[in-house]
């Protein structure tokens, strides 16, 4: 117990001192050393030796016991320089749905031609994964993460640490890591509350665009209305026929376009409201205007898959109590 | 939890338990094993690898676990046989057993890393252990060696290399191993220098409790008893004995090196024994002898082998100083135990010294008890030719002529059975050795009613190829005799000599005489080249004895102060911390002489170099600007050294912006522009 306790305390320490960063460097700042269960192990059988040596007034027996603790004192600098020069690289990482696996591409490079030995890295200090070194500069790997909650995803301190050469000394060093990953909502279908206000054009449209968003259908809906229509390709092919209708579909585009509303769910808490629009927006074809609606933020209507993305950034990062503009959603 | 996280951590040496893993280490404890063997009970190695053959089986059966009651069985049963063989656990012997027992055990139980690592340690110990029955350079060496592999095969179960072994060939094993082994190497040279500085600075603390000595030491050489006919033939033993040097410039002729032991005074009519009842030197001898020593004096330091008697050896007559010492009435000194163990001391003696002391009645009639009635002509002989002669120097005088002229002497005489031991040889074999000759003259002294004892020790030494030191072997063992007479006191008086001179001048090695009795040893010495092979090596060991081994608390404090100065803290840290960091540093310097040559970029450091000289004009980069913006600025700023500025602006952009196509001519170029700046 006090060993967790006081290895927590460290870290701490170690957290506040460490300022997350894209790119960190091993060296003297950031590398610690201790001696490792095995190097206290170690260091008793060392001072048995003493003892041994000191009662039987053997000469060769304690100087065998002082190579022992040089061994040990020599390994301290084989372990850091084994860990030193060593790049820790964090990538731009995709944003995930809620419940995938985010991964986190990391990339490590040495600036040493010796390269390092048996280093392991660690995410949360609970799964070990070997750093295999062997005739390459660079490494890559995709940091896996799980994702349990919507929102940004802070990487836990990536954990390095090697007990090269002897196992006597533990090297390690506890990264904090400048990068977030964007957990959208998980999509959930829901169940839609029948809006009366709005008549049966929304819901309809929004049937029709669940079933079936087909070409011809869309075309005939515009033949049967007038030019300067929601729908997005008909409205240039107009603009390429007649030229004044450019014009007219940005002025009327409030008309027919959808509305994702945080009041269309009112049976659901606010986090299934939130996945329910996850659903409906990655369900609406890419050509489909629409907005979002929640307390806080209204994202006016667009389309494609910049919209979407903000769209889902706004769903990521919506928080119900406070009252904040939408994220700068640039993704 | 930390429990389970060391053993995530050690994952892949967990992996690593496979047969050619358990092979491995077993070829690592079974070299720390070897020189243990003549310890152990007879029964133990062998079960031992029985042991280890049963583990691997199993291991290659995939069913890893024993079942328990069978460990348990195997376990109890070891347990009693070595309780049964070695009677206890508590000595020196019991002590290693146990240790390779339970390192053996181990194997069975070995299902984790960590027993792994735990069996690593446990073979360092046993690598260890061997010194505590021999601490030659030789074992000492081999102790190093085993250590070496041990943690060679600690190094391959924490490098990337495991891996390798894990699915590689032996090809690309005994590759992976000879990595780890020059890493290792590497370690072990710089540990050892340090390891060295440890050994000179730290204190030596004496014994924190009584351990169980080893008492398998045999007692060898010279004997606190003596009597003539038991020992048919004496076998020429060449084992050291001990090794004096001198510090004094004087040194005695070969022919009067007497290493005087003890005094046998006790006689009962067959066996010469030392006196029970002797006393401490008292203070007249003593300061008798302390005169003595001041006129002309040899000093020497001894160093005795591991005999498990308790007596020294002095130069006759030995003054001791030591506390530990005690000194006799007959100028013998002891000391409290017995040597186990190679002992050095250090002693002073007279170059010439006569004992004026008196003997008191009592004393007298002992020296000159002749109890029984055994050997009755020699006594006859004798009471007849002190008569006959009228004094004791005449009488003496004839004794040597008698030895002189009508015996010979002989390494192999042949037992004799008969009561009158010295009848037999006085007058019918008149063949013998030194005890033969010591024994007969002091009977023959005594019968004359001159006081007389029998003294032994070691006669004569061979000087080391360096002249450095003497080194007396078993094989010069010795005996004489010493009569008293009233001027005089206690003489010396060597019936040896008198037979065989040349034994005496040189030492019994080269002795003539003795060739044809002792066969072959003396020829084997004979031989020029290997005898001096053999002092060469003798030469190495005693160096080796008298600095590593019995580096001691006043050698080591006049060693230090002699290195540092001055003994005090500040100062052994400060070397302490001089070796370590020479013993690191070329180490280090190639290490980051690696990294310097990998990131050293020469346009970078031109540039810095430039931002430092601008620094003087109160010029600097401001964020965001280019280079060019920046040097156009500082072209305003100190029109003076535009002129260099824009050359310096024109051939950096050539170098940055075509890179490729640069040579480090340019860069060199751009470098000497920047230093022309002012």
């Amino acid at each position: 117990m006090l060993r967790k306790w006081l290895r927590e305390q460290f870290n701490q320490s170690i957290a506040s001192r460490n300022k997350p960063a894209k790119e960190h460097l091993l060296a003297r700042k950031n590398l610690y050393i201790f001696p490792s269960r095995l190097g206290f192990c170690y260091l008793s059988f060392t001072v048995l030796l003493w003892l041994l040596g000191t009662n039987y007034q053997n000469n060769l027996l304690l100087a065998l016991s002082y190579l022992q603790l040089s061994i040990m004192l020599v390994s301290i600098f084989h372990c850091y320089l084994n860990m030193h020069g060593i790049k820790v690289r964090i990538e731009n990482s995709e944003p995930v749905f809620c419940g995938e696996l985010a991964l986190i591409p990391v990339l490590f490079s040495s600036s040493h031609q010796r390269g390092h030995q048996g280093v392991f890295m660690s995410w949360n200090g609970d799964e070990q994964i070997p750093l295999n070194w062997q005739l390459q500069e660079l490494l890559c790997t995709n940091l896996a993460l799980e994702t349990t909650k919507r929102g940004f995803l802070q990487p836990p301190r990536l954990e390095l640490r090697s007990y090269y050469p002897l196992g006597l000394l533990r090297c390690w060093c506890l990264l904090s890591l400048d990068e977030r990953v964007t957990v959208y909502p998980s999509a959930e279908p829901g169940l839609k509350k029948l809006s009366v206000a709005e008549g049966s054009v929304s819901t309809a449209q929004s049937d029709s665009v669940h079933n079936q968003p087909s070409d011809e259908m869309e075309l005939a809906d515009l033949d049967r209305y007038v030019a300067g229509d929601s729908l997005n390709l008909i409205a240039w092919k107009q603009y390429a026929r007649r030229g004044e209708l450019y014009k007219k579909h940005y002025q009327s585009h409030q008309l027919p376009s959808l509305d994702l509303k945080w009041d269309d769910y009112p049976d659901a808490n606010p986090e299934q409201k939130l996945q329910h629009l996850c659903f409906e927006a990655l369900h609406i074809s890419p050509a489909q205007k629409y907005s979002l609606a929640l307390p806080t933020v209204y994202l006016p209507a667009a389309c494609g898959p910049a919209h979407l993305a903000q769209v889902l950034m706004t769903l990521a990062s919506f928080d119900e109590q406070a009252t904040f503009g939408a994220g700068d959603g640039d993704g | 939890m930390s429990k389970l996280h060391l053993a995530q951590a050690m994952e892949m040496a967990r992996q690593l338990l496979e047969a050619r893993q358990l092979n491995l280490l077993a070829v690592g404890l079974l070299i720390a094993l070897l020189p243990l063997l003549p310890e152990l009970p007879m029964w133990l190695f062998p079960w031992a690898a029985g042991i280890y053959l049963w583990r691997l089986k199993a291991l290659k059966q995939q069913s890893a676990a024993i079942k328990l009651w069978l460990k348990l069985t195997v376990v109890s049963a070891s347990l009693l046989l070595l309780f049964v063989s070695s009677g206890s656990f508590f000595s020196l012997q019991g002590f290693v057993s146990l240790l390779v027992l339970t390192g053996s055990l181990k194997l069975l139980e070995l299902m984790t890393s960590r027993d792994y690592l735990l069996l690593i340690f446990l073979g360092c110990l046993m690598a260890a252990c061997q010194l505590l029955f021999s601490n030659s350079l030789l074992s000492f060496s081999y102790s190093l060696f085993s250590l070496l592999v041990l943690h060679v095969i600690l190094l391959s179960v924490f490098s990337n290399e495991s891996e390798k072994i894990l699915n590689a060939g032996v090809k690309s094993l005994v590759k992976a191993h000879k990595a780890a082994t020059v890493k290792m190497a590497v370690i072990f040279m710089q540990a050892f220098v340090i390891a060295i500085a440890l050994f000179i600075i730290m204190p030596r603390i004496g014994s924190l409790w009584a351990v169980p000595i080893n008492s398998a030491v045999a007692k060898t050489g010279v004997s606190d008893s003596l009597r003539a006919g038991d020992i048919a033939k004496l076998n020429q033993d060449y084992s050291v004995a001990m090794r004096v040097t001198f510090s004094s410039v004087a040194k005695p002729a070969m022919s009067q090196m007497y290493w005087r032991g003890l005094s046998l005074g006790d006689f009962d009519g067959r066996t010469w024994r030392r006196n029970k009842q002797l006393k401490l030197l008292d203070t007249e001898q003593r300061k008798q002898l302390q005169q003595a020593v001041n006129k002309q004096v040899y000093h020497y330091r001894v160093m005795q082998e591991a005999n498990n008697r308790a007596w020294l050896y002095g130069l006759d007559m030995p003054l001791a100083s030591d506390k530990s010492h005690q000194q006799w009435q007959d100028y013998s000194i002891t000391r409290n135990n017995k040597l186990i163990q190679r002992y050095q001391y250090q002693l002073v003696s007279p170059a010439s010294f006569v004992d004026q002391h008196s003997l008191s009645a009592k004393q007298f009639q002992y020296y000159t008890a002749l109890p029984g009635t055994e050997n009755p002509k020699s006594r006859e002989f004798a009471s007849k030719m002190h008569q006959q002669l009228g004094g004791s120097a005449a009488y003496i005088e004839k004794l040597s002529t008698m030895f002189r002229q009508a015996f010979s002497y002989t390494l192999s005489p042949g037992q004799s059975q008969s009561v009158h031991a010295i009848d037999d040889f006085l007058f019918n074999t008149k063949l013998g050795y030194c005890e033969h000759f010591a024994s007969a003259g002091a009977f023959l002294l005594r019968a004359a009613g001159i006081p007389a004892r029998i003294v032994t020790g070691y006669q004569g030494g061979q000087w080391s190829a360096d002249q450095d030191y003497l080194l007396i072997t078993q094989s010069q063992a010795h005996a004489w005799l010493e009569y008293w007479q009233a001027q005089t006191g206690w003489v010396r008086w060597d019936p040896t000599t008198f037979v065989s001179p040349a034994r005496i001048e040189s030492g019994a090695n080269d002795s003539s005489l003795s060739v044809s009795d002792a066969g072959l040893f003396s020829q084997f010495s004979h031989r020029s080249w290997l005898n001096k092979w053999r002092l060469n090596v003798d030469s190495l060991n005693y160096q080796w004895h008298r600095w590593i081994i019995n580096y001691s608390s006043q050698k080591q404090f006049s060693l230090v102060k002699q290195l540092l100065g001055e003994v005090n803290s500040s100062r052994i840290g400060l070397f302490i911390v001089l070796v370590f960091g020479m013993a690191m540093l070329p180490f280090i310097v190639t290490f980051y002489h690696q990294i310097a040559k990998k990131e050293h970029d020469p346009l970078l450091d031109a540039l810095k170099l430039l931002d430092k000289r601008l620094v003087k004009y109160q010029l600097q980069r401001i964020h965001r600007e280019t280079l060019r913006q920046f040097l156009q600025r500082a072209a305003i700023k100190c029109p003076d050294q535009a002129v260099y500025l824009r050359q310096i602006s024109r051939l950096s952009e050539t170098v940055i912006y075509a890179k490729s196509s640069v040579s480090g001519e340019e860069v060199q170029q751009l470098e000497r522009l920047i230093r022309q700046l002012k």
